[in-house]
């Protein structure tokens, strides 16, 4: 019975990792589109939930890297996963109230990472697999996706000179409706699939399924429905620094970033490599503020994401080490079920402040610092078209 | 120890992305022109005649092919 109720605290602590996940991510494939003016804020969350929706039910290699490449699955126990959990949704949180795209992956294998060497010791993490999974795609993806965007928005530009602009605007938006949508199943494929890995995980745990087991059923739809709803949501902060922060963006280097994260995300996923979607479409991003002339990009903004993107897993790992030791110091089933509360209550107290000062679907479709009346006139993004190449 | 880095996943990744992720972007912005570019003149735009609104028609359904096709392929394979 005990046994039970703990695998359900965690079941569930896992689906509201899911969630987060959704709402931290749906800026990677829909920040560009709204920033554009492609797409309506409200109908661009949606498209991208019904999206992840279908890319979740499909493509199932990635859950097996999680599962069992990082950690050696005797030293996994549900407190463990549950720890990992917490230091997962606590590092997603903050950087969502901050408007910080970063890695929901990173964040949850820093926190199952964290959690298992509190529990069993360093000895209990491959490295290797760690490095060679996740560390060094992590430094490679965004640099792949940028030399991807930069080819792309060269060659865009060259080939769609002289074309009158409003054939322009309307052609590169239905463009960018589309490499959006690819970015949005593409994350659906990837990203639901670690939360299933964790559930999984914990079933294996947990003694409900036997070691070397796929993910049943209701562990899939469950976790496509949390991550779909996240995505409904609207991680509107994230949204707005991505879209507008670090590069001005106009449809047609929108959709020249968006296909290649899509390409990137989709072939990496095929090779079985568990990319962190925000870091290439980030790279993405990058790369197409550079292939536009002059290259345009805010420096400063992406210093400040890369510095988040490196203390991600360290970070998260910190809190998942927290998390294990304080649910081993109280013990058993009481220790777990305190250790939920608390997250629960820092989940709820996050979004207390949040609602301090709230970003909406329609701030987030311009830049911090720049007042309503000043931009969202069609011709804003346009304006542009007769400058670039 | 495994390798850190698989070389030629990384390539393959790189080389195929750029293939679609470059290639098919500007096959779009190719139809687009075929379909609005002015004459060097500077003349006022004209409607495309027939072979250039065919050419563009083939641009957009080989990047819709090639999407679908490619999708497929990926998503049926694990």
């Amino acid at each position: 019975m005990g046994d039970t109720f703990v695998l359900v605290i965690v079941v569930v602590t896992a689906l509201a990792f899911d969630f987060t996940n959704g709402f931290h991510d749906t800026a990677n494939a829909m920040a560009t589109s709204i920033a554009t003016g492609a797409l309506r804020p409200r109908v661009a969350v949606a498209l991208s939930a019904a999206l992840n929706l279908v890319g979740a039910f499909v493509s199932l290699s990635v859950a097996a890297t999680i599962a069992g490449g990082l950690v050696r699955s005797g030293a996994v126990t549900l407190s463990v996963v549950l720890a990992g959990l917490v230091g997962a949704i606590t590092w997603n949180l903050v950087t969502w109230f901050l408007g910080i795209p970063s890695s929901s992956s990173h964040a949850l294998i820093g926190g199952v990472v964290g959690a298992t060497i509190a529990a069993a010791g360093g000895g209990a993490v491959r490295w290797d697999g760690l490095v060679a999974k996740v560390v060094v795609p992590a430094a490679l993806s965004p640099v792949i996706a940028g030399g991807i965007a930069i080819v792309g928005t060269v060659l865009v530009y060259r080939l769609s000179r002289g074309v009158p602009a409003g054939l322009l605007g309307r052609g590169f938006r239905l463009g960018q409706i589309g490499s959006a949508s690819l970015v949005s199943l593409a994350h659906g494929t990837n990203d639901a699939q670690k939360t299933m890995g964790v559930i999984t995980l914990a079933l294996i745990a947990g003694g409900s399924l036997p070691a070397g087991a796929r993910a049943p059923l209701w562990v899939v739809v469950s976790c496509a429905l949390a991550i779909s709803l996240g995505t409904f949501t609207g991680g509107w902060r994230v949204i707005r620094t991505l879209g507008t922060g670090i590069v001005d963006i106009e449809p047609r280097q929108g959709m020249a970033a968006e296909t290649a994260s899509a390409a990137t995300i989709l072939l990496s996923t095929y090779f079985g490599y568990s990319l962190s979607t925000t870091h290439v479409a980030t790279g993405s991003i990058l790369g197409t503020g550079l292939g536009y002339r002059p290259p345009d990009v805010r420096w400063g903004v992406a210093r400040r994401m890369a510095l988040a993107w490196l203390i991600t897993l360290p970070t998260a790992a910190v809190v998942g080490g927290l998390a294990e030791l304080a649910a081993r110091a109280m013990g058993g089933t009481s220790g777990i079920v305190v250790v939920a509360l608390v997250i629960a209550a820092v989940m709820g107290g996050v979004y207390l402040l949040s609602r301090r000062a709230p970003v909406g679907p329609e701030a987030a479709a311009r830049p911090a610092d720049r007042p309503p009346a000043a931009q969202d006139t069609a011709d804003g993004p346009a304006a542009r078209d007769g400058v670039g190449r | 120890m495994t390798a850190w880095v698989d070389v030629g996943a990384v390539l393959q990744i790189a080389g195929f992305g750029l293939l679609v992720g470059a290639g098919l972007p500007s096959l779009y912005a190719l139809g687009i022109r075929l379909l609005g570019s002015r004459p060097a003149s500077g003349a006022p735009a004209a409607a495309p005649g027939p072979a250039r609104r065919a050419a563009a028609v083939v641009c957009f359904a080989v990047v819709a092919g090639a999407v679908v096709t490619g999708l497929l392929f990926l998503l049926l394979q694990s």
